[in-house]
């Protein structure tokens, strides 16, 4: 059974339409990655699952169970974070995590939870003396009270030093092990590509392409990269050649294809125009990158 | 439920309100009962029924950011994303207002004690008066916090609620006079909730506020609490289709 099922989702604000037929679903023990610009409908998508918005039509299923006819049950079972950690700031952490604990975890289990977001250390602090990094892991803290099958997070990283991020990356990896669905929103892509499963890309409200990790990055573009001394010359040798080349810094860059004819063919071409190679490499896209070229695409179509 | 209330009471526990405005009380009571003198009639009774009153205004404070503070601190956003209904929320709110106010009768009432043995009050507690007061306050209050409620809800600002329970508090008089004016005219605007407001004062003093309100006892009594309950209806049905 699928931790959790959107179909068709359809927001209205007044008479704007937020959300277009939104759907996507979450396998159990499985990060999902939703990106997408700001304003695309991202927020709108996580507060319509934990209900704090609703919305004009479609379907939200948590563990197989309808959410407007199950609301209360459904949402047992989900953790979340939305837009910014907003812990009660008269109190300490471990406070908040005091208050918000439903009576299911029990006190060794909220060391746990202090001790894997590592809280433990300013627990006793009130959070209003919270700097932003240390209000988002209370924030993770309060949401994985109460044993949650499915983890909603919009931008969990915002504010964490790298140590931090690498530290939330390597819990919510562990998390996902255990068997919780965790439904993540980042706009640090890089961060993001190195824990998702799979991603579900929204645009203008929008999904726009729902693939898993390595066929999305695989079907993003690819280019071969020459290092040369004169960028200007090498960039009309290639153009020569038929291919499209850009110059960044040192480096002229030309779009590669999966066999070796692209890079046999801008050797050949830069060599022949007599141009000293300092070094060549060939470059998969990034999560970033491939992002880019999708919604610069569908907003070509939308232009259109 | 229970959940909900306990950790209602809990947030409570951790703040100031509480401590801040029970020293006051007590703080306001010792200097009533310092400058109370031999010629009052009952210093005790005065002394409490001054407590009840500023139990009141703190009352007002607190029901108007009980709801807005999760607005504004955005915990909202927690309170909303659990399996609890926001029927059931509200109804902890309510009951932590009731535990609220218990407890400032309390301190008014030991605070009254305390300021009576400090400075020697003469005289001593009339108990079926005080009792009378609590009685009418609660009606009072049941109508007022409902009130204060909806505005807080519906301007999702602690500081309008605020600002305009305590006009109803202390200005009452000037609105009465005010509504007077109509109601010789147009009997029927002797139903508007702020007349009702006259609750207490008319279940304490009888017959000469009956003059103003032009209600009877039994219509104000029950016209106060209609009021009340369609002024908690309305703060549901908003609270509970706020989209955060």
């Amino acid at each position: 059974m699928k931790t959790l099922e959107v179909q068709s989702l359809n927001k209205f604000f007044g008479r704007k339409q937020a959300l277009f037929d939104v759907s996507f679903d979450i396998e159990p023990g499985t990060i999902l990655g939703l990106i997408g610009p700001n304003g695309a409908g991202k927020s709108t998508i996580m507060k319509s699952i934990v209900g704090l918005t609703d919305y004009n039509s479609g379907s939200i299923k948590i563990d197989g169970k309808e959410l407007t006819k199950n609301k209360r049950s459904s949402l047992a079972n989900v953790g979340s974070m939305i837009e910014s950690p907003a812990p009660y700031l008269n109190l300490t952490g471990r406070q908040n995590l005091k208050l918000f604990n439903d009576g299911s975890t029990t006190a060794e289990e909220m060391q746990q939870i202090m001790e894997e977001t590592q809280i433990t250390e300013f627990a006793d602090r009130k959070a209003k003396k919270y700097s932003l990094g240390m209000k988002q892991r209370l924030g993770i803290a309060i949401s994985l009270l109460n044993h949650p099958k499915l983890l909603i997070l919009d931008e969990p990283m915002n504010g964490l030093d790298p140590q931090s991020t690498h530290d939330l990356r390597d819990l919510l990896v562990k998390l996902s092990k255990r068997g919780i669905s965790i439904l993540i929103s980042s706009h640090l892509l890089d961060e993001l590509s190195r824990i998702a499963d799979y991603y579900v890309v929204i645009n203008h409200g929008k999904v726009i392409k729902k693939s898993d990790a390595k066929s999305f990055l695989s079907e993003g573009p690819k280019t071969i990269k020459f290092e040369v001394q004169d960028t200007d010359a090498a960039k009309s040798a290639l153009e020569s050649a038929g291919f499209t080349a850009t110059i960044y810094d040192k480096t002229v860059e030309i779009e590669d294809n999966d066999d070796s004819t692209a890079m046999n063919a801008g050797l050949s071409a830069l060599n022949q125009a007599g141009i000293e190679i300092i070094n060549v490499s060939r470059n998969q896209t990034d999560l970033e990158e491939s992002l880019l070229k999708l919604l610069s695409s569908d907003n070509n179509k939308e232009a259109k | 439920m229970l959940t909900l209330i306990r950790q209602e009471l809990y947030k409570q526990l951790h703040g100031k309100f509480y401590i801040g405005w029970g020293i006051f009380i007590l703080a306001l009571s010792l200097l009533y009962g310092y400058s109370s003198n031999s010629d009052s009639l009952d210093p005790i009774s005065t002394i409490f029924s001054n407590g009840i009153t500023f139990a009141t205004l703190a009352l007002v404070v607190f029901a108007s950011s009980i709801l807005t503070v999760d607005f504004s601190q955005d915990t909202v956003k927690y309170l909303f994303a659990r399996q609890f209904s926001r029927g059931k929320i509200l109804i902890s709110k309510l009951v932590t207002i009731a535990v609220m106010y218990i407890y400032f009768i309390c301190v008014t009432f030991v605070s009254t004690e305390v300021s009576a043995l400090v400075f020697s009050v003469k005289g001593h507690w009339h108990f079926n008066d005080a009792f009378l007061l609590i009685g009418a306050t609660s009606l009072y209050l049941f109508l007022l916090l409902s009130m204060v409620l909806l505005i807080s809800n519906i301007f999702k600002n602690s500081a309008v609620a605020t600002a305009v329970g305590i006009v109803f508090v202390l200005v009452l008089r000037t609105i009465n006079a005010l509504i007077a004016q109509f109601t010789g005219n147009h009997s029927w605007i002797k139903f508007n909730p702020l007349n009702f407001l006259n609750v207490n004062n008319q279940l304490y003093y009888g017959s000469i506020i009956k003059e103003t309100t032009k209600l009877t006892l039994t219509q104000i009594e029950v016209g106060s609490i209609i009021w009340g309950i369609i002024f908690l209806l309305i703060t549901y049905v908003i609270y509970n289709r706020r989209n955060v």
